[in-house]
């Protein structure tokens, strides 16, 4: 009888252990420098992207304003004080 | 708003002005982008794109130097020679051979024997530049002018913007007011979607051995150009544009043959003459 019932709480304890380390193996907690080394590319690749998008438009503004502005520009002689002066460059 | 912000690159300073209510993000990138260009087109920078292309002669070149090689060789087609991106060796020697920070008022170094030839050849095969030999490119102008365009394209995402590198002055977005220095009395010009540039002899000059020296090279004689114009003020779609027209006009010799060739090419134009005139042109009354 005793050992019947020592025998279940052995089988009980097993079980127990086996989902413990199921789960545990489950979760992969080795993969954490991966994720973390797959984060930081991740962000290079958001760094990238951003540049890319905003040479993209740089490129869109610089085609659009060769395309929009006429061949001579807006100029006229004004009676206002001057922000900045043009100068031997 | 207008927000203001001003530092030091290409050799000179550099002034971006942005009309919002957020600039920063627009202002970073403008000032980037001047830095960033600075490092590629400088031919005072040894490690520079531009100075290992002068060494090597034969170079394949970047994205920058592939678009703005090409614009150099075809306003030197436009200007019959007068502006000419081989002036290297002769703005070399005629002193102008360091920054002009480092370049001393006075110089000791011994006269030149002759000038340095100009009118080199330049191609450009896809994106390999081929130099000939005994020459070197010089981009400093166009060059500034050029990154002075692509800040003001960056700034104008954000709102009206204005850039002012060194005096090569692009404005977009509302009329902006620009001073034109003028002996008797400034005169102010109004600015939209365009750019202003300023060629001549009043400023970045020095004396070497005695005898007086400036920046503007005249291709045909590979010297510091002569003649009676002080400054031509040039009004163009872009400031690299503006730069190559107010160097042709500045090297026409005469103030008044400057004003009769901006009429002709309706190309708006302030002339100073070294006698202190001033001739309005192409257009500007």
């Amino acid at each position: 009888m005793t050992s019947q019932v020592a025998r279940l709480y052995v089988f009980a304890i097993s079980l127990l252990v086996f989902f413990v380390l199921w789960a545990t193996i489950a979760a992969h907690p080795w993969t954490r420098t991966a994720t973390t080394r797959s984060s930081a590319s991740s962000r290079n690749l958001a760094v990238l992207e951003q540049r890319l998008r905003a040479d993209a438009e740089l490129i869109k503004a610089l085609g659009a304003r060769s395309k929009s502005t006429p061949s001579a520009p807006v100029v006229r002689v004004v009676a206002l004080p001057p922000l900045t002066t043009t100068r031997t460059s | 708003m207008i927000h203001r912000r001003r530092f030091h690159a290409m050799g000179t300073e550099i002034e971006l002005f942005v009309d919002t209510r957020a600039p920063d993000v627009a202002m970073d990138e403008a000032e980037r982008e001047f830095r960033r260009l600075e490092q590629i087109l400088s031919r005072f920078l040894p490690d520079s794109e531009l100075s290992r292309l002068n060494r090597a002669r034969v170079m394949q070149v970047g994205p920058e130097l592939a678009e703005l090689v090409p614009l150099a060789i075809e306003a030197r087609t436009r200007t019959n020679g007068r502006f000419d991106p081989t002036v290297h060796n002769a703005v070399v020697s005629a002193g102008y051979d360091r920054t002009f920070e480092l370049l001393p008022e006075q110089s000791s170094r011994p006269a030149r024997v002759a000038p340095a030839p100009c009118s080199g050849d330049v191609e450009m095969n896809g994106d390999v530049v081929v130099i000939e030999e005994g020459f070197a490119l010089d981009l400093g102008g166009i060059a500034k002018g050029w990154a002075a365009d692509r800040a003001c394209a960056i700034l104008a995402s954000a709102g009206p913007a204005l850039v002012d590198a060194g005096g090569d002055v692009v404005g977009v977005g509302r009329t902006w007011p620009i001073g034109v220095p003028v002996p008797a009395q400034d005169i102010t010009l109004g600015l939209r979607d365009g750019a202003l540039a300023t060629s001549g002899r009043d400023r970045r000059r020095w004396t070497c051995n005695g005898r007086e020296a400036h920046h503007v090279i005249d291709p045909a004689t590979g010297a510091p150009a002569d003649g009676d114009v002080l400054t031509v003020t040039v009004a163009a779609r872009t400031a690299a544009e503006a730069e190559v027209l107010a160097t042709a006009l500045f090297l026409s010799g005469e103030a008044e043959r400057a004003a009769r060739e901006a009429d002709a090419q309706a190309v708006p134009a302030v002339i100073v003459a070294r006698d202190g005139r001033a001739l309005l042109a192409g257009g500007l009354a």
